[in-house]
């Protein structure tokens, strides 16, 4: 388990359970994580504690090992990769001068040289393994060269296609066959004529970002700077429908210069959110139990579809999202917008699905589960015949050198996977200021920000700041003190939770607390976003676990 | 009656609390039936953290049922279960015993003022219906069971000993682990 904590990031209903089970019948699980995490705690015979933003320093570090004991699976790499060659040139120091030895990782990521060797050997030597690489690494500066270091790591190995094996990545199950459907999105006149980005990642089939799209976590900078900022546009209006971005979006204090610069704002909620409060007109959505829904597990990571049933009337003013846009729709001058009811709609996306079965039947369980006549294993086919069953790239290979990246040009996300330096990680002056990493993983008794404010789960653990007992005792900050949490872009006042479950020099605030800056705009909530930096990785990903700060009691 | 909990699995996800809380209709505050305790031990990086459940064991001799001044407390002949009468009850601010008397806080009193002692009644009317109490059927990860304390012995043997439990062999809990 890397970065991979189940039991809070629920990864499929049943994992924790199903891992729980494979360590009581002799499987060994390691796991490497800056914090010791209830995963761990509870499944892993060890801990590997790590820096944040150096874990493809420790994977490039556990292949120089592989390669030095000639463990790698060659036949495997021949078959299904491209570009090996190359990466075990940068591996073995002939590309830069520097081998990736464990002795070379140690002072990057804090782990023993005599840790990585092990684990190095134990994951080349037990058949099969899998490698459980979460995405919170993979949620940092330079989080690609995370993932497919994993990916490498997992094809040196041979583990990919094989049962009880890994590719090194956590994706969507392979079922259903053919993408579910959603309501059709229509033609965005705004993106009609926009131009392919080509300094951006294109997706799989080779189609580059139009213009007018931009990144999520840019969107507070596009609306202070528009077009002079390189932005498609100079944005004056924000309509916001099932999001609270005024808390999940990084940068919260220039998301509030960036929502108090625009003319008008239009927000569907539930709940006087951070991003509801700048409203100017506030449309009352209603809730799950008021309208009939088809659930279906994150990525399809257990088999299976709820029937979330209409258990009253929309209360109040509320209506669906559907159902306001449906009004809105004509007032706007767009006609014609959906031939079709709620209900209509539910059917027909129920249809699509291969073997849903009978849609009355379906609401009479509650549920449906998808039977499958063997356990699937993700790229099975194309391990047993590649040249029928290419994959789903450019070569049609396992690309551990990918010409694509290699033309985007960038040396933060170059062809092959390196570990490489980035802002605000140990090497970056800011330390001196801010000598404090912070990681903000996902909570366990809330999703993202929803159900933040339920009584029943707040009560339960106070939301707080993990911070070893060394640095603790440095600041003279004790158990349940207040912690003074800054860096330049914020600042949050949230108890101390002192512990050695966590590496010394980092801090851990779970994501999501609702935002709520007092008249200063100092952060009583403890939203993570207020110490965040806005932007992305260059491949795309959420930079929230790259972020330094200070701590001092508050 | 009395509970089998599986430490070895627990990863202190609450749901077995909050399921407690639905089921039994007991508001925020300080009062819950089932709680859950972390213990963590040993000094960076040489950590190990257990989850420990905290609730009624149902005792053999429970010395809340002794403690009380009115006879508001009292076990079950029929099954054991160890049940507590709110309507007798005289309140937290008047008497107090039962939770003084109890080794594991197994009386829990709501927000409001001069509360009654309410606590884990082992899902009394689901236990009547055929079914589990809450807690056991909302475990994600299977590591509670609960019934007669001998059948529950002789699934998964009789052991007493947890991370962070304390026996009382004055009271003796009707409790069987399977330790970290």
């Amino acid at each position: 388990m890397w970065g991979f904590n189940p039991a809070c990031t629920i990864w499929g209903t049943n994992t924790t359970w199903y891992l729980a089970q494979a360590k009581e019948r002799g499987t060994r699980i390691v796991h490497v994580d800056p914090r010791l995490t209830e995963s761990a705690a509870t499944l892993a015979h060890q801990w590997i504690p790590l820096r944040p933003g150096t874990d493809a320093a420790l994977m490039m570090a556990v292949a120089y090992v592989m390669l030095d004991d000639n463990q790698h699976d060659q036949k495997f790499l021949d078959t299904y990769t491209v570009g090996f060659d190359k990466f075990r040139e940068y591996i073995l120091g002939k590309e830069d001068g520097i081998p990736k030895t464990p002795v070379w990782a140690e002072p990057i990521t804090g782990v023993p040289p005599s840790t990585i060797e092990a684990l190095a050997r134990l994951y080349a030597t037990t058949k099969p393994a899998a490698l459980l690489a979460g995405w919170g690494p993979g949620r940092s500066a330079a989080g690609e060269q995370y993932h497919r270091a994993a990916i490498t790591l997992t094809a040196m190995t041979g583990n990919i296609g094989v049962p009880g094996g890994g590719s090194g990545s956590l994706g969507q199950c392979p079922y259903p066959p053919e993408e579910v459907p959603l309501l059709p999105e229509g033609e965005n006149p705004v993106e009609r004529g926009g131009q392919p980005q080509r300094n951006r990642l294109p997706s799989i089939s080779g189609t580059y970002p139009v213009s007018a799209s931009i990144h999520a976590n840019d969107v507070f900078d596009a609306i202070l700077k528009g077009k002079a900022g390189g932005y498609p546009g100079d944005l004056k209006l924000l309509y916001v429908t099932n999001r609270n971005l005024l808390n999940q979006i990084s940068n919260l204090n220039q998301g509030v210069r960036a929502l108090k610069s625009l003319e008008f704002i239009v927000v569907h909620e539930q709940f006087m959110t951070a991003t509801a409060k700048f409203a100017d007109i506030l449309l009352p959505v209603n809730t799950g139990l008021e309208r009939d829904d088809i659930c279906r597990p994150w990525l399809y990571t257990s088999l299976y579809h709820i029937y979330s049933n209409k258990a009253v009337d929309s209360l109040y003013e509320s209506k669906s999202d559907f159902e306001i846009c449906c009004e809105l729709a004509p007032r706007l001058g767009v006609y014609n917008y959906s031939d079709k009811t709620e209900d209509q709609w539910l059917r027909e996306i129920a249809k699509s699905i291969e073997g849903f079965g009978e849609y009355e039947e379906f609401k009479k369980k509650g549920v449906q589960r998808i039977h499958l006549s063997r356990p699937l294993v993700a790229f099975e086919e194309q391990i047993e015949d590649p040249d029928k069953n290419p994959f789903h790239t450019p070569s049609g290979k396992i690309e551990i050198y990918s010409q694509r990246l290699a033309d985007m040009n960038n040396p933060q996300i170059p062809p092959i996977p390196k570990y490489v330096e980035h802002w605000e990680n140990l090497n970056d002056p800011l330390v001196e200021k801010y000598p404090l990493q912070l990681i903000t993983p996902h909570p366990k008794r809330r999703a993202h920000s929803s159900f933040h404010n339920i009584p029943w789960l707040k009560e339960l653990e106070p939301h707080a700041i993990w911070i070893n007992s060394v640095d603790a005792q440095a600041r003279g900050i004790g158990e349940g003190d207040k912690a003074r949490v800054f860096n330049d872009r914020g600042e949050m006042i949230i108890p101390a939770f002192v512990t050695e479950r966590i590496m010394p020099g980092i801090v851990s605030i779970d994501q999501g607390a609702w935002f709520e800056p007092d008249e200063k705009g100092v952060d009583l909530g403890g939203c993570t976003n207020t110490l965040t930096r806005e932007g992305h990785s260059p491949g795309g990903a959420f930079p929230c676990n790259t972020c330094l700060v200070e701590v001092r009691k508050g | 009656m009395g509970f089998y909990f599986d430490q070895s699995r627990c990863t202190g996800c609450y749901t077995c609390s909050v399921a407690c809380k639905d089921w039994h209709d007991v508001s925020p505050g300080p009062a819950s039936w089932l709680r859950i305790i972390t213990i963590e031990k040993g000094k960076y990086p040489k950590v190990s953290v257990a989850f420990l459940i905290n609730t009624c064991y149902h005792c053999s001799q429970p010395p809340c049922a002794s403690a009380c001044p009115v006879n508001a407390i009292f076990k079950r002949e029929e099954d054991g279960i160890v049940v507590a009468d709110s309507d007798r009850c005289l309140g937290k601010e008047n008497c107090d015993l039962c939770r003084q008397a109890c080794p594991y806080d197994a009386p829990q009193f709501g927000a409001e003022s001069n509360p009654k002692m309410q606590k884990c009644d082992f899902c009394l009317e689901r236990l009547l219906d055929g079914r589990k109490p809450v807690c056991v059927e909302a475990c994600p990860m299977r590591a509670l069971d609960a019934g007669p304390i001998d059948e529950l012995q002789a699934k998964y043997g009789n052991i007493q000993e947890a991370e962070g439990f304390i026996y009382s062999p004055s009271a003796v809990p009707s409790v069987t682990f399977k330790p970290r």
